[in-house]
């Protein structure tokens, strides 16, 4: 009864936007329980004229009423089966769509933020300054930072520790970074067996840096200047 | 084909005689080197293998992402050049910022550091930053001959710039082409002020001819960006030409090119740019206007040349700016700049 009136509201709103649709156009229903209706709403009968669906047949008896012949090929032809074994068979010939994941692995957005790593300028030099940009912005306070000056003056972490227990990878410390040198890589697979193994110090993000530095390179790129 | 114009340019700039000119003895290139003191025995190895110095970065920076400043700064003198590509970098620092980041207060952050980046380098502090590196080792370390050091540029217009980003940070809002057009002064104007004080000159005319040409470039930078700024759900075009010519905004985020009457707003705001150009060639050639004003000036000047030819090439594709053929880099730019340059003439 609900699908009726819905299909009949569906009708109304149809008319009102584009006029009353004329008796030709008129939806023919497909399958067998549509075609049922169909054929009965084909009588000539003034009073059933302005039913456009009548309720879907209730047994058996009324689609032998309906079409007799009709029922019985697809009875025995089994068409349904058919036609689900053919989608069956095309997909056969496609190529598969999982992958075999330790050996495959699927495409990454250049913006992933996986683990993280400090890099290198191509002298060799790192890049980090300690100017604590990215430990201030880090909302869950993952970042600690210890720095004194070099003998040549210059300016060093002594000390750089990323709990990766706390670190929400929000990227925020990349963002902050004004030497590119703290990244999030694209790397995700850093699980460990213990959590003292993932408390990160400098040499380890530093090593994760050497490790990955073509792709963070590639990564970083941005095309032009805009402003 | 490119490449080759591109080494005929940077040969025809070898060549010329004045651009021989170096200071005697300062071998500026290599007395850079950026790593003074590498972290460990690997760390050492591998600066060894590449020299690449401060300089150098910079002037890669300024190829890679800035290829029209780029050809510009191959036609400086020589010995002034490196301080051009340190000056350029800086400028394409602070510009890429607001890209590089999603909230406005990590930009701010970032523009604070260069704020002090610049005070401690005009300490003689720089932070071990390759453009600040690169900036204490040009323009500010010419020695005037008395063991004082002077610097060839002040801090005051890098400072104006900073704080011109900063207030870029919000997403841009421009209510009438006035606001617009003191933003980019503010904003490209002041860079060439910079360049014009590294090449020694310092003369209010020289100036005001600048900042004309600053603000075309800059007009120009921003009408080339709008397709980005567009897909960004930004634009900077002015509200109040988009309002006469009947542009919603919505409208020209969601439908771009097809968005009706954005062609007559990009007329708009390429018609003041092209005036500022014209009213730059006129100052050039005017002696009431050029008041010792040295015809090497010219050479800061150079950025007319790329903007007048985009204003042209987008006159040829009916000011539509997101048309593809916009996005190709001119075959002949590096002629016509050289060109430019040698006969100290805008056209």
């Amino acid at each position: 009864m609900a699908f009726t009136s819905r299909v009949i509201a569906t009708r109304a709103l149809q008319a009102a936007r584009f006029g009353p649709i004329p008796a030709t156009v008129r939806r023919i229903p497909s399958g067998v329980l549509g075609r049922a209706a169909l054929y009965s709403t084909s009588q000539t009968d003034g009073a059933k004229k302005d039913h456009i669906i009548t309720p879907p047949p209730t047994s058996t008896a009324d689609y032998r009423k309906a079409n007799l012949l009709d029922h019985l090929s697809h009875t025995l032809l089994i068409t349904e089966i058919m036609r689900g074994a053919w989608v069956v068979l095309e997909q056969f010939f496609r190529p598969a769509y999982t992958i075999y994941y330790p050996f495959e692995k699927n495409t990454l957005s250049p913006r992933f933020r996986g683990e993280h790593a400090l890099r290198r300028y191509p002298t060799g030099e790192e890049r980090c300054i300690a100017c604590k940009l990215c430990e201030a912005i880090c909302p869950a306070q993952a970042i600690t930072i210890e720095a004194e000056p070099r003998e040549d003056g210059s300016r060093r972490t002594t000390r750089y520790d990323i709990d990766m227990t706390k670190c929400i990878y929000c990227g925020f410390c990349q963002e902050a970074c004004p030497v590119d040198a703290i990244v999030e890589g694209p790397n995700f697979e850093f699980s460990t067996e213990s959590r003292e193994e993932l408390l990160y110090n400098k040499e380890k993000l530093l090593a994760n840096g050497d490790k990955w530095e073509t792709e963070l390179a590639a990564n970083i790129q941005a095309d032009h200047l805009y402003r | 084909m490119f490449a080759r114009a591109n080494n005929a340019v940077r040969i025809a700039a070898v060549f010329r005689p004045r651009a021989q000119v170096a200071i005697a003895g300062q071998p500026v290139w290599r007395a850079c080197a950026y790593s003074t003191a590498p972290a460990s025995a690997a760390d050492t190895a591998t600066a060894a293998k590449s020299p690449l110095s401060a300089i150098q970065y910079c002037r890669d920076l300024v190829r890679k992402y800035d290829h029209e400043h780029y050809l510009c700064g191959l036609l400086y003198p020589a010995h002034l050049r490196n301080g051009y590509w340190a000056l350029r970098a800086f400028f394409i620092e602070l510009s890429a910022v607001r890209e590089a980041v999603s909230d406005p207060r990590i930009g701010q952050m970032r523009l604070q550091f260069w704020r002090d980046a610049v005070d401690s380098t005009f300490k003689g502090h720089p932070p071990q930053h390759p453009v600040t590196v690169a900036l204490s080792q040009t323009v500010l370390a010419h020695s005037t001959g008395e063991g004082a050091v002077r610097p060839l540029v002040s801090s005051s217009w890098m400072k104006r710039i900073i704080n011109e980003r900063e207030k870029d940070m919000e997403d841009p809002y421009h209510a009438t082409m006035e606001s617009l057009e003191a933003y980019v002064e503010a904003a490209h104007a002041s860079a060439m002020y910079l360049q014009l004080e590294l090449l020694g000159v310092r003369s209010v005319s020289a100036d005001h001819i600048a900042s004309h040409i600053g603000k075309a470039y800059g007009l120009v930078t921003l009408l080339r960006a709008t397709p980005f700024h567009a897909s960004k759900r930004r634009t900077y075009l002015p509200a109040a030409l988009l309002a006469e010519h009947g542009v919603s905004q919505e409208d020209l985020f969601r439908n771009g090119p097809t968005a009706e009457g954005l062609h007559d707003v990009v007329y708009d705001v390429a018609s003041v740019a092209h005036r500022h150009l014209e009213v730059a060639k006129d100052h050039w050639v005017d002696d009431r206007h050029r008041k010792d004003v040295p015809s090497h000036a010219f050479t800061a000047m150079l950025a007319a040349i790329p903007a007048r030819t985009y204003l042209d090439r987008l006159q040829q594709v009916h000011f539509n700016v997101f048309d593809p053929k916009l996005t190709v880099r001119p075959w002949k730019l590096p002629w016509t700049l050289y060109m430019a340059n040698r006969r100290r003439k805008f056209s």
